[in-house]
């Protein structure tokens, strides 16, 4: 044996002296499955892709301004988003082509009445 | 955990107190080796440890020691520990860039931590098969078996790695 493989083997390593405790405590405890971790985070990208699918639906086949005549949409109608000089509004209403509808326009007339 | 486990090795069955009490100290003595520093060593250690404990009820004698059954367990420890820890240091090194202004290690002083060091910069293979032999105390034929090696080739291994070894340390007694 060489003068290296001495020292190697004289090393002074000792471990810790709760190693077996908490080797053995933490063998006890139930394993954390890794699926159960990256349920949450799945939940959240498939929630965050619908969301997205969604916006990318509405923005592109949502009724737009010109579609809507003179009057344009009406809150109550159909819009749950209405988009106006003043912003986007969030408003319950109806569905198009199945999808909530988010309109591009908003009815002026002040005969419907808000 | 299940029923003990009998040993080939010996008249008494494994339980996991007889794995841990038997085994601990060579564990750690390998763990302290091939991994980056003593806190990752505990780490690896324990996991290990709570691994082999795990997988008692599945140890079936007829198939090999314990021995064997336990050392490509903890091999296979370091090789995950070690792939974690790339993507934490890439993770690190892509926020900031230096990873030593958040981890101050202070420098070897002593013999034994000047070796541990030098043992701690082998390429992965050559420490592996340093810690499984001088750390864990495995004959070259379990070392072998453990990391999937010839004896030859084992025995080729450790030979390059005493000699990078040397090398090294002899640099660093030159230096001032």
């Amino acid at each position: 044996m060489t003068d290296i493989e001495a020292r190697l083997r004289d090393m002074d390593l000792r471990p810790p002296g709760d190693l077996q405790a908490r080797a053995l405590a933490a063998a006890a405890s139930p394993l954390a499955r890794p699926g159960r971790r990256l349920l949450p985070v799945m939940l959240a990208a498939i929630l965050t892709a619908l969301l997205a699918g969604y916006a990318a639906l509405a923005f592109t086949s949502g009724p737009p301004a010109a579609a809507a005549g003179a009057s344009g949409y009406g809150v109550g109608e159909g819009c749950w988003f209405v988009k106006d000089a003043n912003g986007l509004h969030f408003h319950i209403g109806g569905w198009y082509h199945g999808l909530p509808a988010l309109c591009t326009s908003e009815r002026r007339d002040p005969a419907a009445g808000r | 955990m299940g029923q003990p486990v009998p040993d080939s090795r010996s008249p008494f069955a494994l339980t996991p107190e007889i794995l841990c009490a038997r085994y601990s100290a060579r564990v750690y003595r390998f763990a302290a080796m091939v991994a980056a520093n003593s806190h990752d060593a505990e780490d690896l250690a324990q996991t290990a440890l709570e691994r082999a404990i795990r997988a008692l009820e599945r140890f079936d004698p007829r198939r090999g020691d314990v021995e064997g059954w336990l050392w490509r367990i903890v091999a296979n420890a370091a090789g995950d520990a070690r792939r974690d820890a790339r993507r934490r240091r890439l993770l690190v090194d892509l926020l900031v860039r230096r990873v030593d202004m958040l981890v101050h290690q202070a420098p070897p002083e002593t013999a034994d931590e000047m070796l541990l060091a030098a043992v701690r910069r082998l390429p992965s293979r050559q420490r592996a098969v340093i810690a499984l032999r001088y750390g864990a105390d495995l004959d070259l034929r379990t070392v072998g078996a453990t990391l999937g090696v010839s004896v030859a080739g084992t025995s080729m291994l450790i030979r390059r790695a005493l000699d990078r070894l040397r090398a090294e340390l002899s640099q660093q007694e030159k230096q001032p």
